[in-house]
């Protein structure tokens, strides 16, 4: 029997305007189905059929996604927004759903798209095949846009992530971001190209650019630790409201922050670069976890490392174990570079 | 078992003064017959779906009773055109909703009696998400849960 029955009318009113829900919100615009294949010697013009691969089975994803989940695993309250479409939509939704994570996705006309990857062990190769995403109507955009400024006030912290499907407007991360900052929401945006660069104006909290796919941001080529830092102070001196900037390339082991203006370095001892998937997303779920404790900038940035590198070392998704990141804490020792 | 064990934790809503032809839209692609309804500063107000779609769209002579016939499809394609346009708050159900906390018979029990497959589930005024009548007959045959153990 339900306790609230027995609860007079006022004194039940009273209770319920106890209750806050802080949470944290991510944006993903443009999720995805990710199917992973494993097949031995993958030739063009040939048929490989399942009986003789190992088929790692499909994935929801869209970096939002993926936070959110990490997020979930760790015991935070997430939220998922973006547009999803179709049968494809239904089943990401879902996913989500059995990773616990509270969802409010605009559903559109299309389908939402599949990123296949081929992985090749035998040859060394890896192929990907991805979807650009259903087109967005206006319509949809809107609905979108009204519901994140209704989420807004329950949002502690916003994560916005990934690309955009066609017909977004390039500035969607800037308008959203200063939204945020109108109802002094703090913002991480983990993008890339014009959307990062848009967005970088509007001053969120944390910039973690994403530099895969050779992107060379404002012209500059980002080769040494050097380079990465002449970047970060490049991008914090954009917007005052910037309070860190993050770049990682774990495969040069180079992880670099500017915070406030001063630059440091992470030295990660006994670095193994095991999987390289999802260790930007459990970065920024382990700064997202930082900021939502209002830990200050040198811990957050340690506690985003420390998930990623969790993350790297091993070969599994979104892996949530909080004593190893505990411990992985430990071995990120940051300094300041002169 | 509790409400939290068996709820899903799905927040699309539409907003009060939406369209109901917009409202239909969502239900088509969401493939969902019911939705819950928000304010504007985001606190629940009650559930719509496309049973009180049917009964704003039917001529008034065709409800006897609260009972309500179905007149021939030209009729029905008339009256819905007629209130397509038409804000989702006039047509809204005020349901009791429940807790995460409250026990998942409790739930079952309030949508038995008001005749519904699904109710909202609520923190306060805010919506935290959905339960379905069939996620609670499904979760008493097989053990079925889908956040975890109970």
């Amino acid at each position: 029997m339900c306790l609230s029955a027995f609860v007079p009318d006022k004194l039940h009113l009273l209770l319920t305007l106890c209750y806050i829900i802080c949470m944290i919100t991510t944006i993903t615009l443009n999720p995805a189905l990710d199917k992973l294949y494993l097949i031995n010697n993958f030739q063009l013009h040939k048929l490989h059929r399942l009986g003789d691969l190992i088929r790692i089975g499909a994935s929801p994803g869209g970096k939002g996604i993926n936070v959110a989940i990490f997020l979930q695993r760790m015991g935070i309250e997430a939220t998922v927004m973006g547009f999803l479409g179709g049968h494809t939509g239904q089943v990401v939704e879902q996913m989500a759903r059995e990773e616990n994570v509270t969802t409010n996705f605009v559903f559109v006309e299309n389908e939402t798209r599949i990123d296949i990857t081929i992985i090749d062990e035998k040859n060394d190769t890896l192929t990907e095949i991805n979807e650009s995403g259903p087109p967005i109507f206006k319509e949809d955009l809107d609905s979108l846009l009204k519901r994140y400024a209704r989420i807004l006030d329950d949002s502690e912290l916003v994560v916005l992530s990934g690309s955009l499907p066609p017909n977004v407007p390039q500035d969607i991360y800037a308008t959203m971001i200063n939204m945020a900052n109108q109802k002094n929401v703090k913002t991480i945006i983990n993008a890339a190209k014009a959307p990062l660069e848009l967005g970088i104006e509007a001053g969120p909290t944390v910039v973690y650019p994403d530099m895969r796919s050779a992107y060379n941001m404002y012209g500059i080529k980002t080769e040494t630790i050097e380079d990465y830092a002449k970047l970060a102070q490049m991008i914090k001196e954009k917007n005052p409201k910037i309070e860190m900037v993050v770049f990682s390339n774990p495969i040069r082991n180079i992880f670099v922050a500017n915070i406030q203006g001063k630059n440091y370095q992470a030295k990660i001892a006994e670095l193994k670069n095991v999987n390289m998937f999802g260790f930007g997303d459990a970065l920024v779920g382990g700064l997202a976890i930082g900021l939502q404790k209002n830990r200050p900038m040198i811990e957050v940035l340690r506690s985003g490392f420390a998930s990623g590198l969790v993350n790297l070392e091993s070969i599994k998704k979104q892996l949530a174990d909080k004593a190893l990141i505990e411990d992985t804490k430990a071995r990120v020792k940051i300094v300041e570079i002169p | 078992m509790f409400v939290k064990d068996i709820m899903f934790k799905n927040i699309t809503s539409v907003e009060e003064d939406a369209e109901l032809k917009y409202l239909i839209k969502i239900l088509v692609r969401q493939r969902r017959d019911t939705l819950p309804v928000v304010s504007k500063d985001n606190e629940y107000i009650g559930l719509i779906g496309v049973q009180d779609i049917l009964n704003a769209s039917v001529p008034g002579f065709c409800k006897v009773c609260s009972m309500v016939f179905m007149p021939n499809s030209k009729m029905l394609m008339k009256g819905l055109k007629k209130v397509s346009d038409k804000k989702v708050k006039s047509f809204l159900k005020k349901i009791p909703t429940v807790t995460e906390k409250d026990t998942a018979i409790h739930a079952a029990n309030l949508m038995i009696r008001k005749g519904l497959q699904t109710v909202a589930v609520l923190k306060g005024k805010k919506l935290v998400g959905m339960v379905n009548l069939v996620d609670f007959l499904a979760s008493l045959l097989n053990d079925y849960t889908i956040t975890g153990n109970y």
